[in-house]
């Protein structure tokens, strides 16, 4: 026999817009899924973290929900390169940071930069792990970066300007932690 | 009081029809056709196992992880799992085996996207595939369109008709992909209040999305965000906008007018934030599927709506209700 409705069911049939509920071991599952979604999804409205630390797979989906100003502070990594110790480029693109995406790596960094007593440990480690998956990476050929010889993390500041003529280069720039290649 | 419970019958009978009016089997077919096809075209070459060579200093498993007492897994065990979970995505989108693979992509999937954000910090773009793929599991999405409705028709088995289970299944996305507008738009309103319309905020994002060094997510497609920004008043009504269309989300649900109205604007909406802001929402937006009537869409492409000739298959029961 089939496990399929093969015709809709007699009250469906005598009347087309009614309901036609399925089993109710069925139903029993599909009420458990919706109950799960509906009440954590409201602790996460309610929670609304925007620091990251969301309930996943809910989320009070906070995007665009903070107070941005036209001054604006970011911290980034540089990587300074080995033919050139003069010269530095950003660590942003995706492929220099893979497997983690780019907005995780930074959130990541902004946590251990918050972290208590082991702060420095944290971000030294982070960072030399950086430089050494970053290496590994362009050695395997994953992304054509120049070859590093260590990483640096500044904190950014810029004062934002309709034109974004300045956004390659910001007002100030604060060196907040160093690691260099053994 | 007495009044209340006179309304409670037909509350009920409108909560009914909601999750369980009769409809066609295709269009689930068709959302699991397309969904796990996307699922496979956004996943199918992302090697998960990198991720097990990460330092633990980054590691920072999720609730979900820490509760079940998953530790950091090795490379070994995600190559397995992530084959597991693309062959089980593949045989999902056919149809193969229908019951157990949604129900493998399901749990797979679950485990390997949760594990993107056990490095660094959790997001929300991939969430939505996780309720969608539960539905999924739990539905008889195969009933149609599938390897699995081809090896029972040559049993002799009847093409199955119009109901109800074949309905909950999507609605429970529109619900999941609800409480995504709706929470954003709460969050707005809590953090940034009405100044979130009345200010520059909108402005001074779209600026910062064209500073490299200062956005949080992928490069906007091109500088456009740059003249929006100058312009206050149409800064301010795409703000106003964009509240309307998150808070008032819900009404999708409830009303078949508001409903490709709301929907259509929300994926405008993505779609324009994509384009001058960066982020690509990737899967979420996959998701507006869900919201398309495919059995209709077939029957326009057609143009041979009632003719009997249209099935290969005998049909049992020819009109093909739709949700209200």
């Amino acid at each position: 026999m089939s496990d399929f409705p093969a015709a809709t069911s007699r009250s469906a049939s005598a009347n087309p817009g009614a309901a036609d509920p399925p089993s109710r071991l069925r139903r029993v599952a599909m009420y458990a899924l919706l109950g799960v979604l509906v009440g954590g999804s409201i602790v996460a409205i309610v929670r609304d973290d925007k620091s990251g630390r969301e309930l996943w797979p809910f989320s009070a989906f906070p995007m665009y929900s903070n107070r941005p100003g036209w001054i604006s502070r970011s911290h980034r990594v540089f990587g300074v390169l080995r033919e050139d110790p003069t010269r530095e480029i950003p660590l942003i693109a995706d492929e220099y940071l893979y497997p983690i995406e780019h907005s995780r790596f930074y959130m990541a960094i902004r946590r251990m930069e918050e972290s208590g007593r082991d702060r420095d440990q944290a971000l030294a480690a982070a960072l030399r792990e950086t430089l050494e998956r970053y290496e590994a990476n362009r050695k395997a050929g994953r992304h054509h970066g120049p070859a590093l010889r260590a990483v640096r993390l500044y904190e950014l500041q810029y004062r934002l300007d309709p034109w974004a003529r300045n956004r390659d280069r910001a007002d100030e720039r604060r060196l907040l932690a160093e690691v260099a290649a053994p | 009081m007495s009044r209340e419970l006179v309304r409670l019958p037909a509350l009920r009978a409108a909560w009914n029809r909601f999750w369980f009016a009769p409809a066609s089997p295709e269009n689930l077919a068709c959302c699991r056709l397309l969904f796990y096809g996307g699922l496979l075209y956004f996943f199918g070459t992302r090697d998960f196992s990198a991720l097990a060579g990460v330092d633990a200093v980054f590691w920072k498993p999720i609730w979900l992880f820490r509760l079940v007492g998953l530790p950091k897994p090795s490379a070994e065990v995600l190559k397995v799992v992530q084959t597991v979970w693309r062959f089980s995505l593949a045989a999902s989108c056919v149809g193969f085996l229908t019951r157990l693979a949604t129900g493998v992509s399901f749990v797979f999937g679950s485990f390997l996207l949760g594990l993107l954000y056990c490095f660094g910090g959790s997001g929300h773009s991939k969430s939505i595939v996780v309720f969608a793929m539960g539905s999924l599991a739990l539905s008889r999405c195969g009933a149609v369109l599938s390897v699995d409705r081809w090896i029972r028709a040559r049993r002799g088995e009847p093409r199955p008709g119009p109901s109800g289970e074949y309905c909950w299944p999507i609605r429970l996305v529109w619900v999941a992909m609800t409480f995504a507008f709706f929470g954003a738009g709460v969050s707005k309103v809590r953090h940034a209040g009405l100044g979130w319309v009345t200010t520059d905020r909108l402005a001074v994002y779209l600026v910062r999305s064209n500073y490299p060094l200062v956005r949080d997510s992928n490069a906007p497609m091109n500088d456009w965000g740059l003249w929006l920004a100058r312009h206050r008043e149409i800064c301010r009504a795409l703000a106003a906008g964009t509240l309307f269309v998150e808070l008032g989300f819900p009404l999708a649900l409830l009303s078949r007018r508001l409903r490709p109205i709301l929907v259509s604007s929300a994926f405008l909406m993505q779609v324009g934030i994509t384009v001058v802001m960066g982020p690509d929402f990737d899967v979420f937006i996959w998701s507006y599927l869900f919201w398309v009537p495919w059995d209709r869409v077939k029957e326009r492409v057609l143009g041979r709506v009632g003719d009997p000739g249209l099935s290969p298959e005998p049909v049992v029961r020819g009109s093909v209700s739709s949700p209200p």
